[in-house]
């Protein structure tokens, strides 16, 4: 193992580790920018020099091994001097407008300004001409406001699979953005928003309904309902300088009532029922295939993921009829608020407006899909991302960590610690298992605790198989079956877990898939920036939420009962095709 | 000896449990759908209801459980609910006395044995008894 000094501390590390990593061990840190862990270390933006003793030149941390008997200094005037130039000659050509940007104080280029101490500007640059690019429901592009660092390309292309974002041109006349400058509405762009949860200036970020949703609330004769999604509660905390796995469910419910919502409910609830119809539909699934020998499509692919389903409609057509028919939680809530619920509280439904909170960005797209109107009208109105309720509670004027903690209201607000991990990869799986399992057996899943380990976790593309015995009489051509499953995140993984088995290399029943690293937990829409350590803090939280709760399961959660006995009759029934299940498209590759 | 309305479409089970529950010397009423169902508790006043679920679609159990317990003249009276749906329907759950929305003192799947069937009753024959004297 390489040993050499950093700031004159000795270190020993691993052969292969970066000057970046090595000073973290000693607690050096050095400032990044174009860097992203686990993504991209590409050494352009020159913000991690380093001075190395006998080298000509200042050093990018982030790309360089440690040698053996390595002196480097991360924090000498020369390169204190270096980095602050590099940052003011990025200020030059930035639109720096920070009183009236999004990223005001979220904002990585305005945070280093601040750290490195620039005062002034020494340099007055070309700006770059702004061309904003508003043509997709979920993101909108600004070029003029681009530092060029390509986290974005990096993550579209390595972690998503997609590439729908590349660098054209050079030097100052560099942009990044869809090939030939094409709008992002005319290339496969599939709305994850990953490439806005990365950026680390405001060029990329989600449309905002913030506006719309005060509107809303400000307007008497008009009803408004809010769904919250799983991954909510274990990031919203950061917004308020809370560490991130802080659970907030009740003191967000308290914020959103405080905010005027007249309603305060729960996707949890309509992620029970998507266990209730896809599980249902998996059983069917299996029995078409398995007793009545029909040719039906398996493996069986979850929906909840509108990213996914894009990314789907473009590459992988021919998988269409393999994806759960079902739509996502946020969709189900929407037409059961205008519908059920809306008679219920006795309100015309086209006064109801409904409202989401989405860990995800994704979403707002997925709400404008023209499909999305079982109702008659748009089920869902307005989307918010996590970060876009931190700020509307801030707007506010609440103090959210002095808010005591209150329950969601009941109809559309109960749900099962089996909803609660939908928020994280392998979540969904695992809730989907709770049911089917006992629904076959009658007996709960025999795992410990209700925890399907090899599908947790951070690892790509998961598996696990699962052979069942002692089925009841009407189950029994599953007697001694072994249901195979597998979990990925990240579309890039998704694109190889299909090619395996479009190669016939692996078989399964049943496919979990997220669009984002981790799940819903690592969504485009939660608290910048979400590293992996950020995500484990997540997905525990939300662990802990289903571990804290008497209701474990989808199916014993008695509102979901209530839902069927008053209303839908049963799974997968008409009223339940007509509201909770959908249709997908073939889009093309362009 | 109590008396029993039984509400449920299907003419072979409402004779066989009537003749259960005559053997334990209760007097038998019948009602073939919701809606006459309803009225016979009107009528009738029975001390007890068995009622089915899945009958015609706009006289269902469900919703007649509901009617019985927002109505003045039969909230008082116990209902039993007798049904067959979780199978028919491969429901993935059962339901259950729910004070939301089932104001009912059991749920018991079809088929029932007829020991089953008189324990529920007496069970909840003696319950409203207990709370009419209270």
């Amino acid at each position: 193992m390489p040993r050499l000094t950093i700031d004159d501390i000795p270190v020993e590390v691993a052969q292969g580790t970066t000057i970046l990593d090595a000073a973290q061990k000693i607690g050096a840190r050095i400032p990044t920018l174009c860097y992203l862990a686990g993504v991209q270390a590409i050494g352009a933006c020159r913000v991690c020099v380093v001075e190395v003793e006998g080298a000509k030149t200042l050093t990018a941390s982030c790309v360089t091994p440690v040698q053996d008997g390595m002196n480097v200094h991360t924090n000498t005037r020369r390169v204190r001097e270096a980095r602050r130039q590099v940052v003011e000659l990025l200020l030059s050509e930035h639109d720096g407008d920070c009183q009236t940007c999004e990223r005001n104080n979220d904002c990585e280029l305005q945070s280093l300004a601040h750290e490195l101490g620039i005062r002034e500007l020494h340099y007055e640059g070309k700006k770059a001409k702004a061309r904003v690019d508003s043509s997709t429901p979920a993101l909108v592009r600004d070029n003029a406001k681009c530092i060029k660092c390509r986290r974005c390309v990096a993550v579209c292309s390595e972690i998503q699979g997609v590439g729908a974002l590349f660098p054209q041109g050079r030097g100052f006349d560099t942009t990044i953005g869809p090939a030939f400058a094409s709008p992002l509405d005319e290339v496969v762009c599939v709305q994850c928003g990953q490439c806005a949860a990365v950026c680390p200036v405001g060029a990329i970020r989600e449309v905002g309904h913030g506006d719309e949703v005060w509107k809303a609330l400000d307007d008497p004769d008009t009803t408004v309902v809010v769904q919250t999604a799983p991954a909510i509660r274990s990031a919203l905390g950061e917004c308020f300088g809370l560490p991130p796995g802080t659970l907030v469910t009740g003191k967000m419910a308290a914020a959103l009532r405080r905010m005027g919502f007249d309603r305060v409910y729960d996707t949890n609830f309509t992620a029970d029922l998507t266990i209730i119809e896809e599980g249902m539909e998996f059983l069917s699934r299996l029995k078409q295939a398995l007793a009545e020998g029909k040719d039906v499509p398996l493996p069986q692919f979850t929906s909840c993921c509108p990213a996914w389903i894009k990314f789907a409609e473009h590459f992988y057509p021919e998988w269409l009829g393999h994806i759960s028919s079902c739509k996502s939680p946020q969709q189900m809530f929407g037409p059961l608020a205008k519908t059920y619920l809306a008679e219920k509280m006795g309100v015309p439904p086209e006064k109801l407006h409904v409202v989401s909170v989405m860990p995800c960005i994704a979403k707002k797209y997925e709400a404008q899909r023209p499909e999305m109107a079982a109702s008659g009208m748009r089920d869902v109105d307005t989307v918010l991302t996590t970060r876009e309720l931190g700020a509307l509670i801030k707007q506010s004027g609440i103090e959210f960590t002095a808010l005591q903690d209150e329950p969601m209201d009941r109809l559309l607000g109960i749900s099962s610690g089996a909803a609660d991990i939908f928020a994280n990869t392998g979540g969904v799986m695992e809730a989907a298992l709770r049911t089917v399992y006992e629904v076959v057996t009658d007996r709960p899943l025999p795992v410990d605790n209700l925890h399907v380990s090899p599908i947790a976790g951070l690892d790509g593309i998961k598996t696990t198989a699962l052979t069942i015995h002692d089925t009841q009489p009407e189950w029994a051509f599953l007697e001694g079956v072994t249901v195979r499953v597998a979990v990925v995140h990240g579309l890039a993984n998704a694109r190889r877990l299909l090619d395996q088995i479009a190669s016939g290399e692996m078989e399964y029943h049943f496919v979990e898939v997220m669009a984002c690293p981790g799940g819903c937990i690592g969504g485009a829409g939660q608290p910048r920036l979400t590293t992996d350590d950020i995500r484990e803090k997540r997905i525990a939280a939300i662990y802990r939420e289903d571990d804290s709760k008497k209701l474990r399961k989808s199916h014993d959660n008695p509102k979901i009962k209530q839902i069927y006995g008053e209303f839908l009759k049963f799974p997968l029934g008409k009223l339940s095709h007509q509201l909770l299940h959908t249709a997908y498209v073939h889009r093309g590759r362009v | 000896m109590s008396k029993i309305l039984i509400i449920d479409d299907d003419v072979d089970f409402v004779r066989s449990t009537q003749a259960v529950l005559k053997e334990e010397a209760h007097t038998v009423v019948t009602a073939h759908n919701g809606k006459d169902g309803f009225r016979e508790a009107k009528r009738q006043h029975p001390d007890l209801i068995l009622l089915d679920v899945m009958m015609t679609h706009d006289t269902e159990g469900f919703e007649i459980a509901q009617q019985l317990n927002d109505d003045d003249e039969t909230c008082h009276l116990p209902v039993i609910i007798i049904t067959g749906i979780r199978k028919a329907k491969t429901l993935p759950f059962r339901f259950e006395p729910d004070e939301d929305w089932l104001p009912v003192k059991a749920v018991l799947e079809k088929p029932v044995a007829p020991p089953q069937l008189l324990k529920a009753v007496a069970a909840a024959l003696d319950q409203s008894g207990k709370k009419k004297k209270s």
